[in-house]
């Protein structure tokens, strides 16, 4: 359960995620979200910044996370308002709608799922870097192919 | 334990193996295939490991020698690696291509062969592609693409399974997969139930004369264990569980006896923290040992486990349990997995080293954690008994072994009789290759052995494949039909008959 729910990327905490009220210059993250593969249920992006790299992806820790409903094809996602800095950002394609990345009784995930730079890891999600961009002043951009 | 009597002398005996100098890659990546395409023309016994001419082979009615039984009716169905090479690439062991399943049809007079090249996601992939993205068993593909889960490199390339009227394409490490009878296509990944999506699911499940389907499978992950599956007539699973089990073995086979299910794990382990091949991510560790875990049918938290000295093996024949508890079962075993580590890989490349090191072994597992060995000498390989003792005691298992004298590989069939220690065999003789023979019972069998022996052969010198069909009554008088393809096949694994 441990695996499985570190693997599980649900936003629904980070969505609650309350920004840093300091008045630095902010920036945008724009995710290019692809290979969605139906317009079965929602698509659930979360985003990670750099002090959450040691629990990533453990969705607590997330800093932004927006869903939206699922169309087939890509989707691009925008967070604006955030700090320049390094970001790593997750997503899932919740076909089913039952709110969860869905994973077998191994804890592999069953519905598609992705991370920024298409980063993956060896038995198990990759590190923050790997799925980590840099998101300056001008902002950023991350890529996400979803696989299933 | 057992008295070897060749009722058929072999023909004469091949010469020793030709020299050639092992071809060992220094690292695991696949290869132009040119080492072996010349080593191939130099010597024709390398036949067996060519990638077939096309994705689709079909013959309407092969040239039957000899007659066929007018009860054999059904379909053997028999898969294994066969796309060796592809997209400029030459894998670099056996284990790695992906399948081509065969159907050979019989209607008591005639007998009809299709191969077809499974198009699992992993092959579309790389065919649109157009060259390999994923790891195999044992390549390593530079610049691949990611591997999220085993099912992504799933070539459906050992087994097949014919149950509750689906036919399924297995692998191991993955999923099984359907195949659309009629097209002999890959269809899609089966789901046993909730959560079990991508679980591994062994090229060895067993099927009770009820219909009842045992199965496990070897998850080698981050967290290593064994999923124990038993799965009703009907295809429903009935239950699951995850047997935690580190550091976790290399394990092909199993056995199940009236019961219990006995999943035999040799020292063969696997290692996730390394970074190269499936294979070469194991490590030989004798000091190990085997570790034999004894699990109940009807309750799996009911465990026990024994210990056994260092061996390797892939097969069983059967298993069963005595009146006082003990459980005996066979297995064909070698000293190391030099057979999977060095032999099958090493002719991919044109080198032929020893293949046929795997020696019939039976074993005794006492109630008071005593444990037997009774090992022969003799090679043995692709054991098969009648499908109504599968979990119950058999007189007969049926084996491939070699020729007595020099025998690079296997092309005797050989019929083991355990009760009186007997093994009556037939040599197909020099130029032949024997495959797995499967055992067909009469449709009103009166007797274990009162059936057919089914395998294919490959006759490398002539250039062609067959098939043997035996009484399986009477092995020592050769096959009472033997039907010749017009084309060789690739070397398969494992196949089943369904009757029709």
């Amino acid at each position: 359960m441990d695996r499985r729910s570190r693997f599980c990327l649900a936003v629904g905490l980070a969505l609650a995620a309350v920004m840093p009220a300091w008045a630095a210059t902010l920036t945008t993250l724009t995710v290019e979200l692809g290979a969605v593969r139906s317009d079965e249920g929602r698509i659930y992006v979360a985003v990670f910044p750099e002090s959450a790299s040691k629990t990533f992806p453990d969705a607590g820790d997330a800093i932004a996370g927006a869903w939206r409903i699922a169309s087939a094809g890509s989707r691009r996602f925008v967070f604006a308002e955030l700090p320049p800095g390094r970001y790593a950002v997750t997503a899932y394609h919740d076909e089913n709608g039952n709110g969860e990345l869905d994973a077998n009784m191994l804890g592999i995930p069953t519905e598609g799922y992705g991370f920024a730079n298409d980063a993956f890891g060896r038995m198990g999600p990759p590190s923050f870097g790997a799925a980590a961009v840099e998101v300056g002043e001008d902002g950023g951009t991350a890529d996400i192919s979803l696989s299933y | 334990m057992f008295n070897r009597r060749c009722l058929i002398a072999g023909a004469a005996a091949l010469g020793g193996c030709a020299g050639l100098a092992p071809l060992v890659a220094a690292f695991a990546n696949g290869s132009s295939g040119n080492a072996f395409h010349s080593a191939l023309q130099q010597d024709a016994r390398l036949l067996g490991w060519k990638t077939p001419a096309a994705d689709r082979l079909d013959c309407p009615s092969l040239v039957v020698e000899g007659t066929l039984p007018p009860d054999l009716r059904g379909v053997l169905y028999r898969n294994g690696p066969a796309i060796h090479d592809r997209h400029g690439l030459r894998y670099r062991h056996w284990f790695d291509g992906d399948a081509m399943l065969q159907e050979f049809r019989f209607d008591g007079q005639h007998v009809s062969h299709r191969g077809r090249v499974l198009q699992t996601p992993k092959l579309a992939h790389e065919d649109a592609a157009g060259r390999r993205l994923y790891d195999a068993f044992d390549t390593h593909i530079a610049d691949g693409a990611p591997v999220r889960r085993p099912d992504d490199v799933n070539p459906a390339n050992i087994s097949v399974l014919d149950h509750h009227g689906k036919l399924m394409a297995l692998w191991e490490a993955g999923s099984a997969s359907v195949i659309d009878r009629d097209r002999l296509a890959w269809q899609g990944f089966q789901v046993w139930g909730d959560g079990l999506a991508g679980v591994p699911f062994t090229a060895h499940p067993k099927v009770e004369a009820d219909g009842t389907l045992w199965a496990f499978g070897c998850a080698t992950g981050s967290s290593p264990a064994l999923v124990l599956y038993r799965i009703a007539a009907d295809g429903r699973l009935v239950k699951v569980a995850l047997v935690p089990l580190e550091p976790m073995g290399m394990v092909h086979d199993f056995v199940v006896t009236e019961r219990h299910l006995v999943i035999v794990v040799p020292p063969f382990v696997h290692d996730p923290e390394r970074a190269g091949t499936f294979l070469g991510n194991h490590a030989w560790q004798p000091d190990i040992g085997t570790r034999v875990l004894v699990v109940a049918k009807d309750d799996f938290d009911q465990r026990r486990w024994y210990q056994l000295p260092a061996a390797f093996g892939f097969h069983h024949g059967n298993g069963w349990e005595e009146r006082d508890g003990t459980i005996r079962y066979d297995h064909c075993v070698a000293e190391d997995p030099g057979l999977v580590t060095a032999g099958l890989r090493d002719v991919m490349a044109g080198a032929l080293g020893a293949l046929t090191t795997e020696r019939y072994a039976s074993f005794a597992l006492h109630r008071s954690g005593r444990t037997e060995v009774f090992e022969t000498a003799e090679p043995a390989e692709f054991p098969a008994v009648s499908p109504a003792t599968v979990g119950r005691r058999n007189r007969y298992v049926y084996t491939l072994g070699v020729a007595d004298g020099a025998s690079w590989y296997f092309r005797t069939v050989a019929k083991r009789d355990l009760e009186r220690g007997f093994v009556e065999c037939f040599d197909y003789g020099a130029g032949i290759v024997a495959e797995e023979h499967v055992f067909v019972p009469s449709p009103r069998a009166r007797s274990e052995d009162d059936g057919y022996l089914v395998g294919t052969f490959l006759a490398y010198e002539r250039g062609v494949g067959g098939i043997g069909i035996f009484d399986a009554g009477n092995i020592a008088d050769g096959p009472l039909a033997r039907a010749w393809l017009p084309y060789p096949l690739p070397l398969g694994f494992h196949g089943r008959f369904t009757a029709a």
